[in-house]
């Protein structure tokens, strides 16, 4: 029972650790999660794909791991835009075929401010380029 | 205090309740693994390999083939473990294995949340010894004892369900906290719980009513927010105040269903795996024992077989509903006393039960009826009753049956008597 009563101390210490220090080590996460408040307008990214014809379509969440969606992947291309065009334009080519071209959109919004269930205004600029 | 916390842990307890974890976690990990994509989960790891936690030890993101592989195994490992097979070995293989496959898709930006309390709850008992009650290897120990046996109460099977608990209410409780933390009273306020709603909401093609609905109303979503955060907190006190689950097991339940209507976030993996160690199944089964009882059957058995022995004992441990009671056919003077109806030379040649009801059975039709009374035998009990079985069956019986008289050193009806044939089945054990 000696070891079992470390094991119980030590696991008990690590998650206490874990959860008051606010530290992440998977499986030793989600504590944060939803906690911080969101702010008013909210910042998220977009990515489309071109194809060599010329048509534009938004790049779909399944063709996409959810790292490269919405706010992260706003935050991994301001942090290092070369690492996640080369993530975007290989999931656009690996389900499209051909030589692509990835866009990738900023879009902003009071979230407040609304029109029925919809926000009253969106806001979209183009943030990167990816060949 | 800490003759409390002291007893909490380590109060001597029986394997049950650890049984039934293991068999919930393993059976979880198993039914989790299984609706892995590995090929999807390859491909995001090509497109965007940012591994987090104990994945950066590896060198590159893992083909598909390696992922699958790793999912066939702990589908496998984990399938022993959860029927208790080998349960020590098997039990520390597929931890590891699955702590991979379940976390595998946190390295690709964002960190996966729903299968996070399973991996904890199998790293917390990984040490335990879970494989005592309700398991493949209880029943071979019963086979090679050949005398069904209750297993004494320890602080070993009592630790790793309370620490189980204590990691559940650890999750919930620092999710409370860290709102309180990193978004102090602001976070109670009715705009942000509404700025929380619509920022998830917007991005969703077709948004939920639900949660439009609530968040157009400021006095709701400031209910809503103040009810979450005391109910993640109020979940701890399960820890001190045991009779406070029958409100926070549905409250689990409320919590959750409630995300997943208002806001698509579908945390249905961590409801499932939270119930598994806070629900006390042996007092749940005792009760369901004791709802549904009914006069015994009485299994006649050869006490001078092996065979017969081995068997009465495993049924005795598969009987959790307790509705068998065992008899040595070669007790003459007890078979007489209760039985007389019955002929003691075909109790020895055939397996017969005397129903609750005085409804006798023999051979095939005893099997057929311990089926219907063995929980165990109730998935296959459909099939005793297909037409044309009853024939089978009997022929097969009679082939099994025959073939151990040899064993049994029989010459015509007269059968050697082994040393312990008068050992009885103890009616004390449990699976």
């Amino acid at each position: 029972m000696k070891l079992a009563r470390f094991w119980v101390v030590a696991f008990v210490l690590v998650i206490a650790t874990f959860g008051f220090g606010q530290l992440e080590a998977w499986p030793f996460t989600s504590w944060y999660m939803f906690s911080h408040v969101e702010p008013a307008e909210v910042h998220v990214a977009e990515a489309f794909r071109v194809a060599p014809g010329g048509a534009v379509r938004p790049l779909s969440g399944d063709l996409v791991p959810l790292g490269l969606q919405s706010h992260r992947l706003l935050a991994v291309i301001r942090r290092d835009e070369g690492g996640a065009c080369a993530g975007l334009l290989r999931a656009a080519r690996v389900h499209g075929g051909g030589d692509l071209e990835v866009r990738v959109y900023e879009k902003s919004w009071r979230v407040l401010d609304r029109t029925g269930d919809r926000p009253a205004h969106v806001e979209k600029k183009l943030l990167a380029v990816c060949r | 205090m800490r003759r409390r916390i002291e007893g909490f842990f380590f109060a001597p307890a029986s394997p049950v309740n650890a049984g039934v974890l293991r068999i919930g976690l393993f059976g979880a990990t198993v039914w989790f693994a299984a609706q892995e994509d590995t090929a999807r989960d390859a491909a995001a790891a090509a497109i965007n390999w940012r591994p987090t936690s104990f994945f950066r030890i590896l060198p590159a993101a893992p083909s598909d083939g390696a992922i699958r592989a790793v999912q066939i195994a702990v589908i496998v490992v984990g399938t022993l473990a959860a029927i208790g097979l080998w349960t020590r070995v098997t039990q520390r293989v597929a931890t590891p294995l699955a702590a991979f496959l379940l976390g595998f898709d946190s390295s690709f930006g964002k960190i996966n949340h729903r299968s996070m309390l399973l991996v904890l709850l199998l790293v917390a008992v990984l040490p335990a010894r879970t494989g005592d009650a309700v398991s493949v290897d209880r029943l071979m120990a019963v086979a090679r004892r050949r005398q069904a046996f209750a297993v004494e109460p320890s602080p070993a099977y009592r630790w790793p369900v309370a620490l189980a608990q204590t990691t559940i209410v650890s999750v919930y409780f620092f999710a409370g906290i860290s709102k309180l933390v990193n978004g102090g009273a602001t976070w109670f306020t009715a705009d942000a719980f509404r700025r929380f709603l619509y920022v998830r909401l917007d991005q969703l093609p077709d948004p939920p009513k639900a949660g439009l609905w609530v968040a157009a109303h400021p006095a709701v979503a400031q209910a809503a927010a103040v009810a979450s955060v005391a109910f993640e907190l109020s979940v701890a006190l399960v820890l001190v105040y045991p009779a406070l689950k029958k409100l926070i097991l549905p409250g689990l339940v409320a919590f959750h269903e409630s995300t997943r209507r208002l806001t698509r976030i579908n945390f249905t993996r961590t409801l499932l795996v939270a119930w598994i160690p806070l629900v006390d199944w042996e007092r749940l089964g005792l009760r369901v024992r004791t709802r549904f009882s009914r006069p015994k059957d009485v299994v006649l058995y050869d006490g001078g077989c092996r065979l017969c022995r081995r068997s009465a004992a495993v049924l005795a441990t598969l009987d959790v509903l307790r509705r068998l009671e065992f008899l040595n056919a070669r007790d003459a003077v007890e078979l007489a006393r209760r039985f007389p109806q019955l002929d003691p030379a075909s109790c020895l040649k055939d397996m017969h039960i005397v129903s609750g009801g005085g409804g006798i059975y023999a051979g095939f039709f005893a099997y057929r009826r311990l089926a219907s009374v063995v929980p165990l035998g109730w998935p296959m009990l459909w099939a005793l009753y297909v037409p044309g079985s009853p024939a089978l069956g009997k022929r097969l019986y009679r082939r099994v049956a025959d073939s151990r008289l040899p064993l049994l050193h029989c010459a015509g009806d007269a059968c050697e008597v082994e040393h312990h044939a008068e050992t009885p089945v103890v009616r004390t054990g449990s699976l």
